[in-house]
């Protein structure tokens, strides 16, 4: 158990963050082809280590309606059992929050839940629903995780935005694939990184309002055991 | 779980901490270690910050008023990580001998500098990107590099150190002592220039005399400047020069390198190998084969362990894992030089080429010699350096001495009373214990874009 969490950014490099980035802004655009999504972020989340120990690092900057938000967040790094994120790491499945009949009744729930993992924001002025999507490697390992949160009631309970999301993935895991197995850009490399063992801190899912996809398989690289794009000088 | 992980924060603290202590409040960054790289020296910079800061934040001591005692890449990462890290009642006074910051790589063209290739075969050792919270950079000419870590400082500067008075730096140092009291008082004398930074620049005041009493200073010299062999040319290591080109002239030039350390066998490279890049040469010698023999050499190691003397282990591999290297490596022995690598050892104590094997040099140099050897790329000497240097006919200034430099006379010279610091200091170099992996954890130091938009 981690005893001290810290919120700073660690370095990522610049070949790992374009690389995600034009994805993102293609599932941004799926998520609002249907009309405004307030508060809609995206980003990615990788699995990195230090010393032995894994973590899930944000790779990127947020997707948002304004652009992208970045400062402070890319590099972040957060504990294995950092909320929904932990909840798609753990079970290796899609996350997303569950339906509910009003805003005010999931607020009511979810304030519970805040409580109970020792969460002191004001639940109003946080998202209310959630998604995270595990992209995993050729032996099932979580490499990323797509993570997604706004403030539209059950914007994630639609089964087929879901798939239409996953399907997205896949394309982007097929294509990293390719690029893992046909180098066709010599100076940008997948280089190594570190496994480590998952560095757990108290779980801070909110348990009542979220749920596991059972009916979508999470997309899943065959080649891509890590995720660390550099510029490589061969 | 590990039995680093299940250490609580503050205990972990103190062993790094402790390994960084030279006296009471007076540390010492690498300069007894074995791998002194800027990477790696970053890297203890901010494992011994964190240590600070943990062990302030549980009031097992107080960092206060803190003297940085140089100016090169490893003393600007503890500046920048101190100023990040610790409230305003810490300050910072750094002190620089030369007359600009990083001195030895500024301009440097023709050397490269890699985060963690002298770590290979290790996992993530081909990581371009040193990945580092303070003061990030990747690889590049030496030149690149601290460019790009003084732009990132005056950076950490501009968020943390607005005034003055957080960090005060002195350049062109004339006299600089430190007179540790029995209480462990440090204070500090010096004549030099106080210098006001101006964006990456710095603009020199007055010189003056003074001292001051500081709470914790921090040592932060790398290992000094090489040995100069009188009588031959051995430019600091950092020094732009030609021996990595072609010979233009049309005639085939006799070299001598001397040594068997990094410095020395990154010259064998450059002088033996055609298009030599050391960011490049593995990929280029194992092709697609590089991710096996990478875990292969990685497995091995982990038995041998790295200290170990790799001679045999490549002479068993030799037809096997490095039979394609090694074809490709003798059709690059470069045309227009004629090399002889002269070992002998400070003490006299190298008497074979096999003797070089151990851990007197990157994992990556060895393997590199081994393959050299196996393509006769050089000719070798164990004689007096004049006696081989007059039997090769070697010209002085093609005379490369690559003996490292006399780090322990160096850090003496600090010391009004060095008795106090040199049973420690041999310890040190003894016991190498100052790991450089990041040891402090993912998110501690604060990064300065965050700080300008707050």
């Amino acid at each position: 158990m981690l005893t001290h969490v810290y919120r700073n950014p660690e370095p990522v490099p610049l070949v790992s963050q374009l690389a995600v980035l034009p994805f993102l802004a293609g599932v941004d655009g799926l998520l609002r082809e249907s009309g405004e999504v307030p508060g809609l972020r995206i980003t990615v989340h990788r699995v990195m280590s230090r010393e032995g120990q894994g973590y899930l690092q944000q790779v990127c900057a947020y997707i948002t309606d304004s652009g992208a938000d970045w400062r402070g967040k890319v590099g972040r790094t957060f504990p294995v059992t950092e909320g929904i994120m932990g909840a798609a790491y753990e079970f290796g499945r899609v996350w997303r929050t569950k339906s509910f009949p009003t805003r005010e009744a999931l607020i009511l729930v979810m304030h519970e839940n805040m409580k109970r993992v020792g969460d002191t924001r004001d639940p109003n002025t946080v998202a209310i629903a959630y998604l995270a999507i595990p992209m995993l490697g050729p032996q099932g390992e979580v490499v990323l995780i797509l993570y997604a949160d706004c403030n539209k009631l059950n914007f994630f309970v639609d089964d087929q935005l879901i798939k239409h999301v996953v399907a997205m993935c896949k394309g982007f895991c097929k294509l990293f694939d390719w690029l893992q197995h046909d180098l066709p850009f010599p100076n940008l490399r997948n280089l190594p990184l570190e496994k480590g063992k998952p560095a757990r801190e108290k779980e801070t899912l909110y348990l009542s309002i979220q749920e596991q996809v059972e009916k979508i398989d999470p997309p899943k690289f065959k080649a891509v055991p890590f995720f660390n794009y550099e510029a490589a000088a061969a | 779980m590990t039995d680093t992980a299940a250490k609580s924060e503050t205990d972990r603290a103190r062993e790094v901490e402790e390994t960084f202590r030279v006296l009471p409040g007076l540390y010492l960054i690498g300069s007894m270690e074995k791998g002194v790289t800027l990477y790696n020296q970053q890297v203890r910079a901010h494992n011994l910050v964190w240590a600070l800061w943990e062990l302030q934040q549980n009031a097992k001591l107080r960092v206060g008023r803190v003297a940085v005692v140089g100016g090169g890449v490893s003393g600007l990462a503890v500046a920048a990580c101190i100023i990040s890290r610790f409230d305003k009642a810490v300050s910072v006074t750094l002190f620089e001998e030369r007359w600009d910051i990083c001195p030895l790589q500024q301009g440097s063209d023709t050397r490269w500098i890699h985060p963690k290739i002298y770590d290979w075969p290790a996992v993530g050792s081909r990581g371009t990107d040193a990945q580092l919270p303070v003061l990030n950079w990747s690889q590049g000419r030496a030149s690149d590099v601290v460019r790009t870590v003084v732009a990132e400082f005056t950076a950490f500067c501009d968020a943390f150190a607005k005034s003055q008075e957080r960090l005060t730096v002195y350049l062109g140092l004339r006299h600089f002592q430190i007179k540790v009291g029995m209480d462990h008082k440090k204070e500090v004398s010096r004549i030099a220039n106080k210098a006001t930074r101006s964006g990456p620049f710095f603009h020199l005041g007055r010189p003056e005399g003074g001292t001051a009493q500081f709470d914790t200073v921090i040592l932060a010299i790398g290992f000094g400047l090489e040995t100069v062999i009188p009588g031959y040319a051995s430019d600091s290591y950092w020094r732009n020069e030609q021996v990595g080109q072609p010979v233009l002239d049309g005639t085939r030039h006799r070299y001598l390198v001397s040594g068997f350390g990094d410095g020395a066998l990154v010259d064998l490279c450059r002088l033996t190998i055609e298009r030599f890049r050391q960011d490049t040469i593995i990929s280029e010698l194992f092709k697609s084969a590089l991710d096996e023999v990478e875990t292969r050499f990685d497995a091995e190691i982990e038995t041998r362990g790295r200290d170990a003397n790799m001679f045999d282990l490549f002479a068993g591999v030799e037809g096997d894992l490095l039979g394609a290297a090694t074809i490709e490596l003798g059709n690059r022995i470069r045309k227009d030089t004629r090399v002889t690598l002269r070992l002998r050892g400070r003490n006299n104590e190298i008497k074979t080429f096999s003797q070089i094997f151990g851990r007197h040099s990157s994992f990556l140099h060895r393997l590199l010699t081994f393959l050299l050897y196996k393509c006769g790329a050089f000719g070798l000497d164990f004689s007096e350096l004049g006696t081989a240097v007059k039997r090769h006919g070697i010209p002085a200034a093609n005379v490369l001495c690559r003996y490292g430099a006399n780090t322990m006379d160096h850090l003496r010279a600090l010391f009004v009373d060095d008795q106090m610091v040199v049973n420690r200091l041999t310890e040190m170099k003894e016991r190498q214990q100052q790991i450089p992996r990041p040891l402090f954890p993912p998110g501690i130091f604060p990064y300065y874009e965050k700080e300008k938009k707050e």
